[in-house]
Formats: structure tokens, C-alpha cells, sequence
């Protein structure tokens, strides 16, 4: 089996790059608590390119309107159909923003409306335990914008598989800094990734 | 015998002879006509319907013709008389009353001659009617439209069911007809259509697919309805041992097509346009319902945006294309440098289907990017020390400059060549720069990085000396002799470090002028080597968006590193899928085994329901029917099916994850 690679996915509109270090940030949290193979970089993918079709997970995330383009839509619904599992994280700490908005559009045009997850679901037990749903961000709990607290994510799922998980947490900004500074931490906030990269890998 | 009795006869036999070759060209034509109108897709009805107004007309074209209106006695005569010139108008004098002719009229053979006429005339019309009757039989059935034309093969159904009639009525939004057919074996009704079997008899058990229709009796008829969805079906009609299949292919209503053709990409502008041109296309198979524009602005920047939406010029149109041109004006929007303008053209069609087309991008530019859009600032430069050093030297040369009336020439010469020698110093500091980018040793003035080693040996360094150097540097900045090859001989180095040679050498020039005790000369190379500084230090400021540089995780220090070891899984082991495609192509080769055409195509059609999901399988198979059907030979068929269901995707389960090749 190939080694696990973390795909930032490149969209036409909006601000794909916005948190460049998401990418290394998993991947050192998969190397320090799994022993999966992994790419020690990850790559960014265009979204419409027969490229992505090497890979089974991307990471899609940004500010502004997402709007994809027909081969875009038709490149990610190909990919879905073969099995790829995408992780969608709405970088704004806004409520109903206009990122969340648009992305859950045009998730919904390719993979069918999103729903929410319940705290049950698998990807709360796959690797790491989550009893009561998905970790809160820092960015929640002190209030940068919204001081609100999302309380689970959505997914859309194919033949009983999460294919889709999608994210309003700001987990874009949560998990964006060098993994080296990740010795200040107590606790790992970047473990709840550890549960989405094995889930996508292993259902 | 007189030519009274003899043109009474030929009247009759004249009239008779129209008719029936009028009849019978009308047969003809109308037959070939009803071929020609089914093989253009038409349905039965309107082929028939055509059929019978061009027998209609051939058959009033031919009795014109032959004036059947006009068979009077001396029209008969005269006919007769042209069949056998011998009797020099014998018929006719004899009509006129003449008694003369009649023994001439006796002794000829004027009437078999005029019968050997008549049946030509006749086998002509036989000849046109074989012909419409050979072309219907030969034609061969034309599946399309929603109309397969070949009737049952199996014997079963005719003797067993009877002729059933499929009456399709699609959805009213859709403001398409109604459809009849006579025992079809396959059509495409529209999702949500209503489709109607009649026939003679008892009611049979009717299913469509594995759901049960009603079959009510209605007099010596039966009647069965139900409403086509989504899903490929097979409709079974059956009756004691007689069965009648028919195969559905829903035709679902497409999404509306939108395609934005004005902006025709994204756009970056240096201020906010007054006015914006959109212009796209609408289709739909259907019909549209309406058309519009949406926008959405977004202004901020960083981890703060704010957003603003809104629709342009919602309109109905209820046509099935439709192009608009919409001139937007921007100034209600005050649109700041760094706000995006996203734009895109949405249709919504008859059944509430909503598609929308590309999104194009207006951004205004920020002031601070004007000379390069698409790049976000980098740290300044390391070369902020120079451009004061060299500044400094400027003001000092302009300071002297304007003392240089007032003091003596060996004080301006001394205070010359002193700003001389700093100019020096600084003039090595930048080569320094220029050596430490080129990786080699800035301990002195030598350079390797033009580009031009001249066949020197590899590993054999020869340090420059400043006179090459500054020829380097002449060479790069095109400031004497030949410009260099910016495209073919010169290395990305010494592009990128070209504004530094560019400072270099007009250093160099400042230097020679200050040491001579000319400050006032000096000074444009001064000022042409701050230029020159300035530049190379705007030039590194900036790197290109979307060259984000990657991280690389040192994965052996992590793993051991790790301290949280977390809860161990186990990974559900995901079943492969049954090969299907396998299955499907067991079932080809099984059906085609048997050797009973009608058996095959029953078994094949119910293939073919089942893999409506794949279009192009679904044709291959549908070709492979007709063949069967036929009786023709389908080996390039199956491989045609073959082909088909080898291209198709394969179903893996994602542990096994590989590129598709």
C-alpha cells in the first residue's frame, strides 16, 4: 500500500493556501501516534486534475466563496465515486458565513445534501475516543468572532461510508503552526486529525 | 358491329383501367411514404396519417392523368383510333355518322391492340405497388425517438396477448404530447410520465418491474396504467403461458446548462470600474423557467471578511435557450482596493432544477501591489544597509559639489578621493552580496556565476579579478559591449542578481570619478547605482502566491518523539465487492448460448434494463438486441459489449487504495 499523503486540494476561486501548515501539522500528529506509512510532505492537488485520483484523502479549506468550476465538480465527483474521502474545514469563525455557505452548495450539488453527525459515529472512536462529538477549537471557546461553539460537523455519506466530512470549527486555524512548536502543548490539539486521516483510511 | 357498341365498351373498360391504376400507385406511394415517415422517427400514427394523404394524392394526380372526368365517346374514339393508325380515324367517322368505315373497323385488330395497351398500363401500377410493398418489408426497423418498430419475435406474445397499445403521457410542465405505440419493445417516456396498456381480452397480471399493476377489464379490453420512475424497468405482461415484455428507459428532464461567457476569465483591476458587462447562455432540454445574475462581493483580508450578496435582473424565460447581455453598474457598491467581486449566471428550468455556470473573479488590486498583482510581501530584503551607506555617499558628493567654489582644488581633490575609497568599500561590500548568493567564497572579488566559465576546467576555480568582474557586471547590466543573451546564456543567478551588477558597476564608475576629483561627474553613477540597489531590494520583497513552501516532517524524530501512544484500533477489514462486471458478461455469453433468438433478446432486454445506469453499455446492448433480433451476425457486437464492459470502472475497497491507472 502506498504511504498515506496529506492533499491540500486547489480550487479555482477563493484562498485554497489559506493555512499552509495544516498539512505538516497532520502529518506529524499521524508519524507520533499511528503507525501508518506517511509522506513526510504534503502535497497540494488540483482539484480538477487526474493527479488527485492518486490519492484517497484531501483537505479542502479557505475564507472566501467557494465556486467550482465544471471540471472542478465533475473531477471531485469522479474521485468520490472511487472511493476518495475529503475533509472540507471552514477557515472564518463566523456563523453562516459566506465560505460555509457556498461550500456546502456545491458539496451538495456533488455529493448530496450534508448531515449532521452524530457523536456515535464511527469517526469518534476510530483511533482516538471522542465521547461527546468533535474537539472544540481555542477559537471557539475564546470568542475570536463568533464566540460559539459549533457542536458537530457534517458528512455526506456513499454506500454506508463517510465520503464527505465537513467542518465550521476553524480547525484551519486550530492546526495552523509548525509542528515543532507543538512540545508548548499540554495535550495534542491535533489528535482529532489522527481520527479523520484513519477513518478515511481504513472504512 | 358498329363503333357505337365498341366505344361503349372501351368507356367502361377505360374507367375501369383508370381507377385501378390510380388505386394502385396511390397503394405504392402510400407505402413508401409510411416507411420513409417512420424511418425519420415519426411515430405510427403520423406516418400513417402522411401515408394516406399522398395516396390520396397520387391517386387524384393519376386520375387526372388519365381524365377520368372526361371519357365522352368521341375522347374514347379518338384514343382508339391513335392505338392503330392504320384505320386513318376510322372510329371517329364512324361516331360522325360515317357508314364507310365499318368494314375497315371490322377487319382490324383494333382491340387487341388496344387491350395489349391497357394491360401495360396496368402492370405499371402493379409495378409501382410491389415496390411500396417491398421497401416496407425491407426496411429495416429503426429503434430511436422512443419507437422500436419491429414487432415481437416470440410467437408466444402475438398469439397469446394480442396487439398492446402503449400510450405515454408525459408531465404537463413539460407541454410535450402524448405517444402511441403498438407493442413496443422498448421506449424512453420521460420521468413521471403516465403510461397507458391496452389491449384486447382478459386483463392479464401486468408488473412493472417487481411492483404489480391493475389490470382492469373494460368491455372486451383491458386497461393497465402506472407512472414511470426514475429507475430502468422491465414491464411484464403475461397471460395463461403468453407473456409481452417491454422495456422502460426512463429519459430524466436535464439540468439547465448555463454558461457565463462575459467576464470571460478573472480579473485583477488596478480601481473599481464604473460598469461591468455580464453576458451568458441559458439552455434546457425542457424549457427554462427563469434566468438571473448573482454576485457576491467580498471585502477584507487576513482572518476578517465580510460579505455581501444579491441577484441581477431576475426574468422569466420560458423558451428552451435564451441569451442575455446585462451592463452592471459597480458604483452603488463602493468597491475598495482588495474587495472581490464574484459573478455567475444561475437558471432555474420548468421543474424547479436550479444550475448555475463558472464563477468569474473581479478583485481590486491594493495599492501596495499595483506593480505585481498576484504576490504578497516577503521580509525586506537584506540589503537595507547599502541603500543608506550608498545615500549617505550621495548627500556627502552633493554637499562638496556645492562647496566646490569655496575651497581650494587639492582640499576638493583629498575630500573627492575620500568619498572615493568609501564608495570603494561599499562597492566591495556589495560584490560580498553578489559572491554570498552565487555560493562562493565573499572573501574576495571573484565571481563564477555568470554563466560564462569559457570551458574551464570542472573544480578548477579561477578567482576574478575586479577588471573581469566588472566586465561581468557590464556584461549583465548591457551598460558596455554586447548585451548578454538574457534567454540562452544567462544563468538564474546572475537574473536575479542583475540590479546588484547593475549597482556594482556603476559604482565602479562613481569610484573612478571621485578618486580623478570630480564629484559633480560622479554623481549620476552615484545616483544610477541607488536606483539600481532600490531595485533589487523592491525585486526580493515579493514571492508568487501559490508556491507555498512545504514543510518537511522529520518522521523518525517524530515516531520517537511520540509520547500520547493513544488506544490501539483495529482496522474492519472492507469486503471486496463481487465482480459484477464478471456477472454481467456470464450472463451475455448465456443468454447468446442458448440458440433461440426470442429467448436471448427476452434475456438480453432484462440485461439491459438492469444497466440503464451505464448509457454507453446500455446502447452496445441495445445493438446486440437488434442484431439478435435480426438475425444477424453480432460477433463485432459482443465485442463492441465486450469493450464496454472492460472499460468501465472497477469498485475498490479502499484499503487497497491505487492510483486508477
Amino acid at each position: 500500500m502506498s504511504p498515506f499523503t496529506f492533499v491540500t486540494l486547489q480550487y479555482e476561486s477563493g484562498d485554497w493556501d489559506s493555512a499552509p501548515l495544516v498539512a505538516a501539522n497532520v502529518i506529524d500528529a499521524v508519524v507520533r501516534h499511528t503507525s501508518l506509512e506517511v509522506t513526510p510532505a504534503g502535497r497540494q492537488v488540483a482539484l480538477g486534475s487526474s493527479e488527485l485520483l492518486g490519492y484517497p484523502f484531501a483537505f479542502l479549506t479557505g475564507h472566501l466563496p467557494v465556486r467550482f468550476t465544471a471540471q472542478e465538480r465533475a473531477g471531485l465527483r469522479t474521485w468520490l465515486d472511487r472511493g476518495g474521502f475529503l475533509f472540507v474545514d471552514d477557515h472564518n469563525h463566523d456563523v453562516d458565513g459566506i465560505f460555509h455557505k457556498t461550500v456546502v452548495e456545491e458539496l451538495a450539488a456533488v455529493a448530496g445534501p450534508l448531515s449532521r453527525l452524530p457523536t456515535n459515529h464511527p469517526l469518534y472512536r476510530v483511533h482516538f475516543q471522542w465521547p461527546d462529538g468533535p474537539p472544540n477549537t481555542s477559537h471557539e471557546l475564546n470568542g475570536w468572532g463568533d464566540n460559539l461553539v459549533h457542536e458537530y460537523l457534517q458528512g455526506a455519506s456513499r454506500a454506508g461510508r463517510l465520503s464527505v466530512l465537513y467542518s465550521n470549527k476553524d480547525y484551519s486555524s486550530e492546526w495552523n503552526f509548525h509542528p515543532d512548536n507543538k512540545r508548548f502543548y499540554a495535550i495534542d490539539n491535533t489528535r482529532f486529525a489522527v481520527n479523520v486521516v484513519v477513518y478515511a483510511l481504513t472504512r | 358491329m358498329t363503333s357505337t357498341p365498341l366505344v361503349q365498351r372501351w368507356q367502361r373498360r377505360l374507367l375501369a383501367l383508370s381507377v385501378s391504376v390510380a388505386v394502385l400507385y396511390a397503394i405504392g406511394a402510400g407505402a413508401i411514404t409510411a416507411c420513409l415517415g417512420l424511418w425519420l422517427g415519426g411515430t405510427v400514427t403520423q406516418a400513417w396519417v402522411l401515408a394516406g394523404l399522398v395516396a390520396v394524392g397520387v391517386a387524384a394526380w393519376r386520375a387526372r392523368r388519365a381524365g377520368l372526368g372526361r371519357l365522352h365517346a368521341s375522347r374514347v374514339a379518338l384514343w382508339l383510333d391513335e392505338q392503330l393508325p392504320a384505320l386513318e380515324y376510322a372510329v371517329q367517322g364512324t361516331l360522325a355518322g360515317s357508314t364507310g368505315s365499318a368494314d375497315r373497323i371490322r377487319a382490324s385488330h383494333v382491340e387487341q391492340v388496344a387491350l395489349r395497351r391497357a394491360f401495360r398500363a396496368l402492370l405499371h401500377g402493379v409495378g409501382v405497388t410491389l415496390a411500396g410493398a417491398a421497401v416496407l418489408v425491407l426496411m429495416p426497423a429503426r429503434s430511436g425517438s422512443g419507437i422500436d418498430l419491429s414487432r415481437p419475435t416470440d410467437a408466444r406474445r402475438t398469439s397469446g396477448i394480442g396487439v398492446v397499445s402503449v400510450r405515454v403521457s408525459p408531465p404537463t410542465y413539460t407541454g410535450m404530447p402524448s405517444q402511441s405505440f403498438e407493442s413496443p419493445e422498448l421506449i424512453h417516456p420521460m420521468v413521471a410520465s403516465r403510461v397507458e396498456l391496452t389491449g384486447r381480452g382478459a386483463a392479464p397480471d401486468v408488473r412493472v418491474g417487481a411492483r404489480t399493476v391493475d389490470a382492469t377489464a373494460r368491455g372486451g379490453d383491458w386497461v393497465a396504467t402506472f407512472t414511470v420512475d426514475t429507475v430502468a424497468a422491465l414491464v411484464t405482461v403475461a397471460r395463461d403461458s403468453a407473456t409481452y415484455l417491454l422495456a422502460l428507459d426512463p429519459v430524466r428532464d436535464a439540468l439547465p446548462q448555463v454558461e457565463l461567457e462575459l467576464p470571460a476569465r478573472d480579473t485583477v483591476m488596478r480601481a473599481a470600474p464604473r460598469a461591468v458587462g455580464l453576458r451568458a447562455v441559458f439552455r434546457d432540454d425542457i424549457g427554462l423557467d427563469s434566468t438571473r445574475f448573482e454576485y457576491i462581493v467580498t471585502s477584507g483580508d487576513g482572518e476578517r471578511f465580510t460579505f455581501k450578496r444579491g441577484e441581477l435582473q431576475p426574468r422569466r424565460d420560458a423558451t428552451t435557450r435564451v441569451s442575455r447581455e446585462v451592463t452592471w453598474e459597480l458604483d452603488p457598491l463602493a468597491l475598495q482596493p482588495g474587495d472581490v467581486v464574484h459573478m455567475r449566471a444561475i437558471a432555474s428550468d420548468r421543474r424547479g432544477q436550479v444550475a448555475a455556470s463558472d464563477t468569474r473573479a473581479l478583485r481590486i488590486a491594493r495599492a501596495s501591489e499595483a506593480d505585481s498583482l498576484a504576490v504578497d510581501a516577503a521580509p525586506p530584503a537584506e540589503v537595507d544597509g547599502s541603500v543608506i551607506s550608498q545615500r549617505m555617499l550621495i548627500n556627502l558628493t552633493e554637499a562638496l559639489v556645492r562647496r566646490s567654489r569655496s575651497i581650494a582644488a587639492a582640499n576638493l581633490r583629498a575630500e573627492s578621493a575620500r568619498i572615493g575609497r568609501d564608495q570603494a568599500r561599499l562597492r566591495r561590500q556589495v560584490s560580498d552580496l553578489i559572491f554570498a548568493r552565487l555560493g562562493d567564497d565573499p572573501g574576495g572579488e571573484h565571481f563564477h556565476g555568470d554563466g560564462h566559465e569559457h570551458g574551464e576546467q570542472a573544480g578548477v576555480r579561477r578567482a576574478l579579478t575586479p577588471d573581469e568582474l566588472l566586465q561581468a557586471a557590464d556584461r549583465a547590466t548591457g551598460a558596455r559591449g554586447a548585451m548578454i543573451d538574457a534567454t540562452h546564456e544567462e544563468t538564474p543567478v546572475v537574473a536575479v542578481s542583475r540590479p546588484l551588477l547593475e549597482a556594482y558597476n556603476a559604482m565602479w564608475d562613481a569610484g573612478r570619478e571621485l578618486e580623478s576629483g570630480a564629484p559633480r561627474a560622479a554623481l549620476p553613477s552615484m545616483y544610477a547605482a541607488l536606483a539600481a540597489i532600490q531595485k533589487a531590494r523592491a525585486a526580493e520583497r515579493l514571492y508568487l502566491r501559490g508556491a507555498t513552501r512545504a514543510v518537511v516532517v522529520d518522521l523518525a524524530r517524530v515516531r520517537l518523539a511520540g509520547k500520547e501512544r493513544g488506544s490501539d484500533f483495529v482496522a474492519a477489514a472492507v469486503p471486496r465487492l463481487t465482480p459484477v462486471r464478471q456477472a454481467v458478461w456470464q450472463r451475455i455469453v448465456g443468454a447468446l448460448a442458448r440458440g433461440d433468438a426470442a429467448r436471448a433478446t427476452d434475456s438480453l432486454l432484462v440485461l439491459r434494463v438492469e444497466m440503464a445506469g451505464e448509457p454507453a453499455l446500455a446502447a452496445a446492448i441495445d445493438t446486440l438486441v437488434a442484431g439478435v433480433r435480426g438475425g444477424r451476425d453480432v460477433t463485432e457486437t459482443v465485442q463492441a459489449v465486450r469493450a464496454r464492459l472492460g472499460a468501465a470502472s472497477a469498485h475498490r475497497a479502499v484499503t487497497s487504495w491505487r492510483p486508477v491507472p
